[in-house]
């Protein structure tokens, strides 16, 4: 048998060493923080007359709280985007759109083929009580067209890498959140 | 290739006994595949029932609970939810389209369900497949109903055909609606979700059909309010037993569902159709565990016996074995050819049991379909499956090494003399 003289055999391994470490590098390695895009943005979102969205805050809080209460005017929906201090668009880092990273967190299912999820919410928690509010829009991924090993429970974490998109999601209701198309996920063993 | 022949005709041989333990073999193996396929079926079957839809709003109850009573037709509702609630919910801007669900009666064992025109619009399964009407149209008409197709397979009705709505889970028409009847204005076509099973009115057919029990119980013969006078009534529904809906962004599910679930004015539920799904999951999940260990203990057992069966006859062919070290075989031979008898009774074993699953599969489909609503998919072995069968031929020929490391050293005793 003839033996691969050492010198071919190392600068190949070298190069596709090479190859796969600049692959990986491509892939932004995102946490749930880094989709937001300054400490202002993790505020409520406040209108202008100084009134709080419903469900931006707990009714736990307004209860316990009667200023807090003054502010929340129950049932009244969010009207224009105008009226907010701060755009909704504005929660979002829009530099990442395009971008292609993975984030760790939690299945929502919305849609299935057969046992596959195809379509689901990323969210950073699972089951959280509810003293205070669901995730904010900038903490919230919808994933549709993805595909992967569908987790046992929905309290196992998945590891999602795809193209994250900062897209208008509800044109006359001027909302904006993330997206991702096309993702692959795959849940993630317990440490 | 000489030992795999040998054990073919040493096994036809004894064809007797290497047919029993082949069908134990396959009977087996039809077991394991079997429990599998009626569990991903099952919860293919669950999936497929209602996709497209963000939320379903009762009243409130348990996540699962809503789910079986509202999408599946199993159980009932605790309470029902105020119709000025369900306009509330309706007018919330988040909202792109809300279907009402009013549950609460029956005809000749199947679910009646109150809902609007645009149910045949909205609803939708197995991925993003619409309804469809094999014959007719929805309801026009206060009194027209419109049966899903395994009614209307079961109880040979046609568009135009009259009946009658009994009052609550009514199989015996004790309670009946009999002064209102229905006409079928439309046949839904075969979807294999429980729409089948069902016979859809509008919700003030509901309001129109109850006008007389606001007692709860049924007026006197002859005191019914005439139908022409109901026609005229204001039928605006009082409640809802459930609601669909629909959103214009996925993204703001969450904010829409703590909105339903903190309602002031009423005690409300708002789920996510897959997360309720995935929760009936898990209670199922510990039984599933248990039929797939029972199975594979039979599987266990079935090759056991193939393995006793073997040591036993092994006495009654040690000239067997004597003869064909005389012509030449060496003591590995022999041991070669018991290992490949027994792999080979588990492979056609193996084979025959998937064969006979097949077979099973699609005479008790249409039986299972219509007695549970179950719609079995019929699907080539998954990977997993392919792994299991490969698993089973394996330990096959590994138990096979028993009786052939008996035959082995009985060779090297008795080399060509047999000394019995």
């Amino acid at each position: 048998m003839k033996r691969l003289s050492y010198g071919p055999a190392r600068a190949l391994l070298a190069l596709s060493f090479g190859v796969a470490a600049s692959a990986q590098a491509a892939v932004l390695d995102l946490d749930w923080a880094g989709l937001i895009p300054s400490a202002a943005h993790q505020a409520p979102l406040e209108k202008r007359d100084g009134t709080l969205a419903f469900g931006e805050v707990s009714h736990f809080d307004v209860a316990a709280t009667p200023e807090l209460a003054a502010r929340v005017p129950w049932g009244a929906p969010p009207a224009n985007t105008e009226d907010w201090t701060q755009p909704p668009s504005s929660g979002f880092r829009t530099d990442l759109d395009g971008v292609e990273v993975t984030i760790k967190g939690f299945i929502t299912p919305l849609g299935f083929e057969g046992e596959q999820i195809t379509e689901f919410l990323l969210v950073p928690y699972f089951g959280a009580c509810v003293h205070v509010p669901p995730p904010p829009a900038n903490q919230i991924v919808l994933v549709t067209e993805a595909g992967g090993v569908m987790p046992d429970n929905l309290f196992d974490p998945v590891e999602v890498t795809g193209v994250l998109r900062v897209k208008v999601t509800a044109a006359d209701f001027g909302e904006v959140g993330y997206q991702m198309e096309g993702a692959a996920y795959r849940p993630l063993a317990a440490r | 290739m000489i030992i795999p022949r040998l054990s073919l005709k040493s096994l036809w041989n004894r064809r007797g006994m290497a047919f029993l333990t082949i069908i134990a073999v396959a009977v087996s193996v039809m077991l394991l595949l079997g429990v599998e396929k009626v569990r991903t079926g099952a919860r293919a079957s669950f999936t497929d029932t209602i996709s497209a839809t963000d939320l379903i709003i009762g009243a409130r109850s348990g996540g699962v609970q809503l789910l079986l009573y509202s999408v599946f037709r199993i159980g009932d509702a605790t309470n029902n939810v105020s119709w000025q609630s369900y306009q509330d919910i309706a007018a919330q801007p988040q909202v792109e389209w809300i279907v009402p669900l009013a549950l609460g009666d029956s005809h000749e064992g199947f679910r009646v369900v109150g809902t609007s025109v645009e149910f045949f619009d909205r609803y939708h399964y197995r991925g993003d497949r619409p309804l469809t009407f094999a014959s007719g149209r929805a309801f026009s008409d206060l009194f027209d109903a419109v049966i899903g197709a395994d009614v209307a397979a079961r109880l040979g009705y046609e568009v135009g055909t009259q009946i009658i709505v009994s009052h609550g889970m009514d199989r015996l028409g004790i309670a009946q609606h009999d002064d209102k009847p229905f006409t079928v204005s439309g046949i839904l076509a075969k979807t294999g979700t429980p729409v089948d099973r069902s016979v859809h009115i509008s919700m003030e057919a509901i309001e129109a059909i109850h006008v007389d029990w606001r007692s709860g119980a049924p007026p006197r013969p002859g005191e019914e309010t005439p139908i022409a006078e109901v026609r005229a009534m204001d039928l605006t529904p009082g409640s809802v037993t459930a609601a669909l809906v629909g959103l214009k962004s996925r993204l703001g599910i969450f904010a829409l569902q703590r909105y339903v679930n903190e309602y002031r004015e009423e005690a409300l539920t708002a789920i996510l159709p897959g997360v309720a799904l995935f929760e009936l999951w898990g209670i199922l999940g510990a039984a599933e565990t248990a039929l797939i260990a029972v199975s594979a203990m039979v599987v266990a057992t079935a090759i056991l016996g193939m393995i006793t069966t073997i040591l036993s006859t092994l006495n009654e062919r040690r000239r067997e074995m004597a003869i064909l070290r005389a012509v030449g075989a060496r003591p590995m031979h022999i041991f070669g050819l018991l290992v490949a008898e027994a792999g080979l009774l588990a492979f056609i074993g193996t084979a025959l049991g998937v064969a006979l699953l097949y077979v099973a599969l699609l005479i008790l489909r249409p039986i299972v379909d219509a007695r549970f609503g179950l719609y079995l998919p019929i699907t080539a072995p998954t990977s997993r499956e392919w792994i299991v069968l490969g698993i089973v031929v394996l330990s096959g020929f590994i138990a096979g090494a028993i009786p052939a490391l008996r035959a082995y050293w009985n060779s090297l005793a008795d080399g060509i003399i047999v000394r019995t």
